[in-house]
């Protein structure tokens, strides 16, 4: 048997492929950014609101993976480790930005900016509901309902406790829900203010 | 563990409002080609070391066999300054010749267009208007020395349908503009210095 046909018949769930990938095997890494390339460029779509600024995050997001999968130490599930490497990208670039003015003529749209008469009836973009969000909600959100990580998995990511990770959900939701304009979720969540978290 | 939160249940409305579409294959493509190069700088400078020295090998025999069938007519012909005579310029299918040490550059440079100086396109509104201008007007003739990292860029599949300079975040680039499925374009913004791309935008 060669050992391309060995390659082929390798199994290729993600632990097979990044255990031949921190072996050097080139084609497994390769299959594993292509497989979770999608993913990392929604996390990233999603935390930053903007397509161009998400493309230019996703690109350093996997060569982040590229470079640290041989680093990969299998204490949390590489899913994990690879929502936290992409988010931490997508914060990164939020950040750069943000230090950088943004071009007046495409000033961001918000969801507060949009008048009653749009609103009523009005699909509100998803992106201007997120980007009102606080950061640290609005990441928390996308990992639970983008991502369907779990609070301790999140808590991992973001290196906060679990309660954290749940008050930051439940005031992410409860925001969206008022910019979303779902009323009936309004009364079941806490208030949307920006307030000291719980430990 | 008991002390940790039980997960409420995932918001399905919210999870099919936040899903993303799946990026385009040309581009995802691309994306993971640049991240892997990245982990590999030894290997991948050394692929187009291999290519220039095969194109330099090529032109070495190309030079040795016109001397050889210069020599040998000389020779036939009763002139006895046969090995004191120039190399041979290579002949172009238009008949034109060119150097045997034109670089590679210029080369994979030919039928891609230039699009020349398009300022500063960090801004994706401004690279779009820049390209768009560009784009509208007759084309100019080619710079006399194509970017270094063209060459490289041209031999890709797909090779670029143009490409300018500009400067992104400060530092200089190569735009290069990438046709894709479905009538689109990215510009793939590569850094001068090192040809790493520094950014990707859709032109639409």
């Amino acid at each position: 048997m060669t050992s391309r046909s060995r390659a082929a018949d390798a199994p290729n769930t993600d632990d097979a492929l990044v255990t031949r990938a921190r072996a050097g095997d080139e084609r497994a890494l390769e299959t594993l950014l292509d497989r979770h390339a999608d993913r990392i460029h929604a996390i990233c779509r999603r935390v930053l609101g903007n397509p161009d600024d998400a493309l230019d995050a996703t690109q350093e997001a996997l060569i982040a993976v590229a470079r640290g999968v041989s680093k990969f130490d299998g204490r949390s599930t590489f899913t994990t480790w690879l929502y936290r490497v992409a988010t931490n990208a997508a914060l990164d670039e939020g950040r750069r930005l943000a230090r950088r003015p943004r071009p007046v003529e495409t000033p961001p749209e918000r969801a507060g900016d949009v008048s009653p008469e749009d609103a009523v009836g009005a699909r509100i973009d998803i992106d201007a509901a997120l980007a009102a969000l606080p950061e640290e909600f609005r990441v928390a959100v996308v990992l639970r309902d983008l991502c369907d990580l779990d609070y301790a998995e999140i808590a991992g990511v973001l290196g906060v406790p679990p309660g954290t990770v749940r008050s930051r959900i439940a005031r992410g939701r409860a925001a969206l829900a008022d910019a979303l304009g779902n009323p009936d979720r309004r009364e079941e969540r806490p208030s949307t203010q920006t307030t000291p978290m719980e430990p | 563990m008991t002390d940790e939160p039980t997960p409420d249940e995932r918001d399905n409305e919210l999870a099919s409002l936040l899903e993303v579409p799946p990026l385009d294959g040309d581009a995802r493509r691309r994306l993971v080609s640049r991240a892997i190069d990245e982990v590999r700088p030894a290997s991948a400078s050394r692929r187009p070391a291999r290519a220039l020295l095969a194109v330099a090998a090529v032109v070495v025999a190309l030079v040795l066999l016109g001397v050889g069938v210069y020599a040998v007519v000389g020779r036939g012909g009763g002139t006895e300054s046969a090995t004191r005579a120039p190399a041979p310029k290579a002949a172009t299918p238009g008949g034109a010749t060119t150097s045997p040490d034109a670089s590679p550059g210029a080369e994979s440079a030919a039928g891609i267009r230039d699009l020349g100086d398009l300022g500063d396109v960090s801004n994706p509104a401004t690279l779009r208007r820049a390209v768009g201008a560009r784009l509208d007007q007759p084309p100019a003739s080619a710079r006399a020395a194509a970017p270094a990292c063209l060459a490289r860029a041209a031999a890709g599949d797909p090779p670029p349908s143009a490409y300018g300079t500009g400067t992104y975040r400060g530092r200089p680039v190569l735009v290069l503009l990438m046709p894709r499925s479905g009538d689109h374009t990215t510009a793939e913004l590569l850094d001068v210095g090192t040809c790493r791309t520094v950014s990707v935008r859709d032109l639409g």
